[in-house]
């Protein structure tokens, strides 16, 4: 993935099969979000595919490849202002009748039913990322994609979400999660892969990884000096 | 979420409107008539820029697309004001439909360019297009027998055009404050929050983009064809760019994120204008001071005044 003469991501490949949970780390500028952003279909690739269960999807714009089955997550929260917590199930979930039955259940889940007739810009952080999570999930998506799902989350919630993607993710649907905080990349992942400088780096098992020098070196190095 | 303090001022305007008229006699029935016809292009400027996103300064060219489509329509299918009014609204949602096609493939400034760009060269077209628009003589609307629902009607700037243009807008109203309940707007709403988010999700945020955009055609058409039954008359210059920048000065004394503030901008602006015309010939200069007091200290107009700024987005 080129953006003029610089190169983004160059020879990167993955596959994440069914079930298995994938982090993806690296320092920032490594290319993660752009990874991400391919994958969902924001960024086209200058070069390369991009498979779901078999289907190639390249070409496809974001909102086909979510009807087909993929869901992702932001950075920053993207919620919408003036919405409610249910209302955001329903734009979420096509079928809204239904589902009905799914979304409370979820909220439930989720934590978040008490919240349902709430506003969205009165949540917390916290519940706003659960809620985002939410979203992805109501759409019973084949594959999800986590940016940064504890960004600016405190420790218990950054906890309660951990608990949510082992309980509600682990085994069912295929997952990568770009992830900064290595507790919730060991907790949660069956594979690591390391970015570094728009290249895979290191790909393993997480403790395996995190014990490579080589990793340590441009990932954790980097880290320290941020 | 229905805006029901929206509505309620919305129509609470029109219908003091409809009760003063007889009262205030025909030049200013006639007045408040073109206001009303104005209205309808208020609006969908506001349905243009926060709905669709698009800061479209060519509404005019659509209002006058609808207007000149009257005409055109009156000689071809005679008095049927019903399909006058209907091709008026059909004209506008086209070209509403060809622009938007253009514009949804442009950046968010470089649409507004093009809209002034489009509103310049069509202004010009129609100049030098005289045999089909009169050019800046006009074309008089044609003298038939007007009829609405098999009743005569007389077409002009009279009470029975500003009961008439008020139904309709009250209509169009009631309509979309309806709509504004439903789940489709609340898609609406997402893609004009967050596109990408909104795509993600599933949905067809262009799609949805450009037919909030016909939608602001049609009502831009519609009110173009009850201007050209009113004023019976229509000339090149009600598709000028002056006419669209007061379109944007309406949405924007109203309250520009809410569709019921065009129909109070409208007024609010024109009556200042008529009124001052009696005291003084510098009515732009005290209008743009207003406007300037309004963009400072009112920045989401009228209906931004009645609700908490963390709220007032929602709608």
């Amino acid at each position: 993935m080129s953006f003029g003469a610089f190169r983004a991501l160059n020879d990167v490949s993955l596959d994440v099969g069914h079930g298995e949970i994938r982090a993806i780390i690296g320092p920032n500028g490594a290319g993660k979000t752009t990874f991400v952003n391919i994958v969902s279909g924001i960024f086209k690739p200058t070069s390369g595919r991009v498979t779901l269960e078999g289907r190639d999807i390249t070409t496809l714009s974001p909102q086909r490849r979510a009807r087909l089955g993929l869901a992702r997550t932001f950075q920053i929260t993207s919620l919408f202002k003036g919405m409610t917590v249910s209302e955001h199930l329903q734009l979420a979930v096509r079928d809204a009748d239904a589902d009905g039955e799914t979304r409370r259940e979820l909220l439930e889940q989720m934590g978040l039913a008490t919240f349902a007739d709430r506003e969205v810009d009165t949540l917390s952080h916290g519940d706003q990322r659960i809620l985002e999570m939410a979203m992805a999930m109501v759409l019973k998506p084949k594959f999800l994609l986590l940016d940064e799902p504890t960004a600016g989350m405190s420790i218990a919630e950054t906890d309660r979400m951990i608990r949510l993607i082992i309980e509600r993710l682990r085994g069912r649907i295929g997952v990568i999660i770009i992830e900064h905080d290595m507790n919730v990349v060991t907790q949660t992942s069956d594979k690591v892969t390391v970015l570094a400088a728009g290249a895979v780096a290191a790909s393993g098992l997480p403790q395996d990884v995190l014990r490579d020098p080589h990793v340590k070196e441009i990932y954790l190095g980097s880290a320290a000096n941020h | 979420m229905r805006d029901r303090v929206g509505i309620v001022t919305a129509l609470g305007v029109l219908t003091v409107l409809c009760a003063i008229a007889p009262l205030v006699g025909e030049f200013w029935s006639g007045v408040l008539a073109r206001c009303v016809s104005w209205m309808f292009l208020a609006i969908s400027f506001s349905l243009a820029y926060s709905y669709a996103n698009i800061p479209s300064v060519a509404q005019a060219t659509v209002f006058g697309a609808g207007a000149y489509a009257a005409v055109w329509a009156t000689s071809l299918v005679g008095g049927n004001m019903i399909l006058i009014m209907t091709a008026g609204a059909a004209a506008g949602a086209l070209i509403a439909l060809v622009f938007g096609a253009l514009l949804l493939k442009m950046s968010h400034s470089g649409a507004a360019i093009g809209t002034i760009i489009s509103a310049v060269t069509f202004s010009m077209l129609g100049n030098a297009a005289v045999a089909y628009t009169g050019g800046t003589d006009g074309l008089p609307m044609p003298a038939q027998a007007f009829h609405l629902l098999g009743m005569p009607f007389a077409v002009g700037p009279n009470i029975g055009m500003l009961l008439l243009g008020s139904a309709v807008l009250a209509a169009l109203l009631v309509a979309f404050w309806l709509f504004s309940g439903t789940r489709t707007w609340r898609v609406v709403r997402a893609v004009q929050q967050n596109a990408m988010r909104a795509q993600v999700l599933g949905y067809n945020a262009a799609g949805y983009r450009l037919a909030v955009f016909a939608v602001s055609g049609c009502v831009a058409g519609l009110g173009g064809a009850l201007y050209a039954l009113i004023s019976r008359h229509v000339a090149i210059e009600v598709v000028s760019l002056s006419m669209s920048l007061k379109s944007i000065l309406w949405a924007a004394v109203g309250g520009v994120t809410s569709i019921y503030g065009g129909p109070i901008g409208v007024l609010a602006v024109q009556l200042a204008s008529e009124l001052l015309l009696r005291w003084t010939v510098r009515v732009d200069l005290i209008i743009g001071l207003m406007l300037i007091a309004v963009a400072l200290w009112m920045p989401r107009g009228v209906m931004g005044l009645r609700r908490p700024r963390s709220s007032q987005q929602s709608q």
